[in-house]
């Protein structure tokens, strides 16, 4: 008996020893733990951006093997991030428009991205991350603070403010080509009126697009911060704010608003064009994807930039831009997949969809523009300035409020310049 | 109370009276303490806040949006409150009267109060008022009312009104009830009586219903009351951002602190904490008023 339990000893010895040294150079290696980034979109889940978006994500996830929970809060992300962000709440990537960024954050809460995008990416093709995009798009990124860093990343091409027109009401009314300068606007405007259509139109949403564009154009962006700080009122008695009320005024004398311009609640005015009543409308390069269900697919785009107006400092040949884009958390625990995220949702294969589903500019060479905004992109590539985004007067709530309901009151008959003026400047004294 | 419960009762009452502390007096206390200094941001830390003494109320006060907006706030207050009581009485003494069908009315008279009031204030801007192919341009078009099909009824002119018509329109159910349950509550046989001495329904509900809902009506007043100094979704509703013709303190502040969701904007946070402390007196201040020349009185059938 003690020879056999010997035997067994010895077997099992054995056994151990060979199971042991088939084993010795497998070394057990951890495998790599999936990280999870936390996305708060600008987007909500149903917008056609959204779907582009998604599938940036998938892609990655599959790469990758991380995930990425998304918070589609829409625009109310813009006015919550800040106390989120100083809350603690763990968010790696956020969106925002670059003039809001800029007054609301500075460079605080934000990650330099300078290093990441000196990388090569999965579908960069090979070339580093900011070489796949478009010159502008580089330098709305480094024109946002004084040192030149990347401290957001735009996630589309430019957005650019233009006159949005049907080409076959232009075509109908014997107009075969846009306005260059005020002058030709009217005269454009009244062939419209004479072939049985409404010229333009507008929503309350988008009323500063007339008042602080025109000012921006005829004074610059620095005049106009300037004129907010004052609280005596009296430096809306410049000839530039007459001349602006005098313009509409005869516009509307002449019948060339929709005659529910003054009252329109957005987006009722925007859904003019589309429907056929009405051919032209001032709006960012969203426009057509935002009425894409009711313009329909064959829809004749035509767009062109403000037309130059009398006196002004600057002409039709600075257009209006401003970016959205991605902001990262600079206490983000996870920047390099985070980057790697964003190198797929600013990919060229990306980027294509974004044009083809959300119909907006792209952020990469190489890519084509969406066929609604083809005019647009001659706009862009003959511009030669760009300016701050019309929403500067919106800076003073106070002043803005005054100047909106005043302009609804001028462009539907029930306010006279000399009378808009005068009220302006009693109502913004504070 | 005896002195070994006293341990019992503070220890029952502590977790309550925490709650209260801390999430009702030290915002208010918060908020208080904020009017005084200038922040960058809402959640900036004490160490960073800047005095600035009483200049935000200066600024507020001296601010035409702000002064307008506690105008509309009264106008909200005075017109929309007789307004809406006036209607929650009439349906609430008819209902109490022996109509037929009487479940059936109460119901679809509270049923806009049951709705959403994003639902609602979108149908009434966007269908109900709108001048090209709303519900008020075709009816008064069918009349032969040329006049009034062409009104703006959301242009600067008539915004305010159009908001405070269909804001009273979903309040009404709910003021109806608060009534209506009041009303049921006095004996039948005090209208009886009455009858007896030749004294008709009109007459019965000066004399008898309305004093003796006093109370009721005093309560529907204070919510009224906070309802208006918090009125604020359906300014927003009807105006992108703070607007002339609907602005609201709620409004204004919910801007200075938050800025404009539509982009721009610039925060006052300061000035956005004196706002909610001008609110918070409002209430404290009408509270007392109402305790002074209303007060409740013992009500005996």
């Amino acid at each position: 008996m003690k020879r056999g339990f010997q035997t067994w000893i010895i077997i099992g010895l054995s056994l151990m020893v060979l199971f042991v040294s088939c084993n010795r150079g497998k070394v057990a290696v951890p495998e790599k733990e999936s990280v999870k980034l936390v996305f708060w979109s600008q987007w909500n889940e149903h917008e056609t951006q959204a779907t582009v978006i998604k599938e940036g994500i998938q892609l990655y996830e599959e790469a990758s093997g991380n995930t990425v929970e998304v918070n589609w809060g829409g625009r109310d992300i813009w006015t919550l991030i800040i106390p989120a962000l100083d809350a603690g709440e763990e968010v790696d990537i956020f969106e925002m428009a670059s003039d809001r960024l800029k007054m609301y954050f500075g460079t605080k809460y934000l990650l330099k991205l300078d290093p990441y995008m000196d990388k090569v990416y999965p579908l960069t093709n090979g070339k580093v991350f900011k070489d796949i995009l478009l010159p502008v798009v580089n330098a709305a990124a480094m024109d946002y603070w004084d040192d030149g860093s990347y401290y957001f990343l735009p996630s589309g091409g430019p957005t650019m403010l233009l006159f949005f027109y049907n080409k076959d009401i232009f075509a109908e009314a014997g107009i075969t080509a846009p306005p260059g300068d005020w002058a030709e606007f009217l005269e454009v405007c009244e062939k419209i009126k004479a072939a049985g259509y409404y010229p333009t139109t507008i929503d309350d949403a988008y009323m500063d697009y007339f008042y602080c564009n025109y000012l921006e154009y005829m004074k610059g962006p620095g005049w106009l911060r300037e004129a907010l700080q004052d609280t005596t009122g009296e430096v809306w008695g410049d000839p530039a704010v007459l001349q602006m009320a005098e313009a509409f005024a005869d516009m509307y004398r002449k019948g060339y608003f929709h005659p529910s311009s003054g009252s329109n609640k957005w987006p009722a005015g925007q859904m003019e064009i589309p429907l056929g009543t009405t051919a032209m409308y001032i709006c960012g390069t969203w426009y057509p994807n935002e009425v894409a269900d009711v313009a329909g697919s064959d829809f004749n785009w035509g767009a062109f930039p403000i037309p130059t107006i009398p006196n002004a400092l600057f002409k039709n040949d600075t257009v209006q831009i401003v970016s959205g884009g991605y902001c990262v958390n600079e206490k983000t625990k996870h920047p390099e997949e985070v980057m790697e995220l964003l190198s797929y949702l600013n990919s060229p294969q990306i980027q294509k969809r974004f044009v083809e589903i959300t119909a907006s500019p792209p952020a990469t060479i190489d890519t084509e523009w969406p066929n609604v905004l083809k005019d647009a992109e001659v706009v862009f590539m003959k511009a030669t300035g760009t300016m701050e985004w019309p929403t500067i007067i919106k800076e003073e709530p106070s002043v803005d409020a005054v100047f909106r309901e005043n302009t609804a009151k001028l462009i539907s008959g029930a306010m006279t310049p000399s009378q808009y003026v005068a009220d302006l400047k009693a109502k913004a004294h504070r | 109370m005896k002195k070994n419960e006293i341990p019992f009762t503070v220890m029952s009452l502590a977790p309550a009276f925490a709650c209260i502390l801390l999430l009702f007096f030290y915002p208010i206390m918060r908020i208080f303490v904020m009017s005084f200094f200038q922040l960058r941001i809402v959640s900036e830390r004490f160490a960073n806040w800047k005095f600035y003494g009483l200049e935000n109320y200066r600024f507020l006060f001296s601010n035409y949006l702000f002064r307008r907006s506690v105008v509309n706030m009264l106008k909200i207050w005075i017109i929309g409150g007789m307004g809406t009581f006036l209607f929650a009485l009439i349906f609430a003494f008819i209902l109490s009267s022996g109509v037929k069908a009487k479940g059936f009315w109460r119901a679809a008279i509270f049923f806009p109060n049951t709705i959403s009031a994003v639902a609602l204030a979108n149908m009434w801007l966007q269908y109900v008022y709108n001048s090209n192919f709303g519900l008020l341009k075709t009816i008064f078009t069918a009349l032969g009312m040329e006049n009034l099909a062409a009104i703006q009824w959301t242009g600067p002119d008539y915004i305010f009104g159009s908001m405070l018509f269909s804001y009273c329109f979903a309040c009404t159910g709910y003021y109806m009830l608060i009534f209506l349950a009041g009303i049921e509550k006095i004996p039948g046989d005090l209208y009886e009586n009455a009858y007896l001495e030749g004294a008709g329904k009109l007459r019965c509900f000066f004399i008898i219903t309305l004093p003796l809902i006093r109370n009721v009506f005093r309560t529907s007043i204070m919510l009224w009351t906070i309802g208006t100094v918090n009125f604020f979704t359906w300014s927003m509703l009807y105006s992108q951002g703070p607007a002339l013709g609907t602005v609201v303190p709620g409004v204004y502040m919910y801007a200075s602190i938050f800025g404009n969701n539509q982009g721009g904007g610039k925060l006052d946070i300061g000035a956005g904490a004196g706002i909610g402390t001008i609110m918070t007196l409002i209430v404290i201040i009408a509270y007392a008023v109402m305790d002074k020349f209303f007060p409740e009185e013992e009500v005996e059938y």
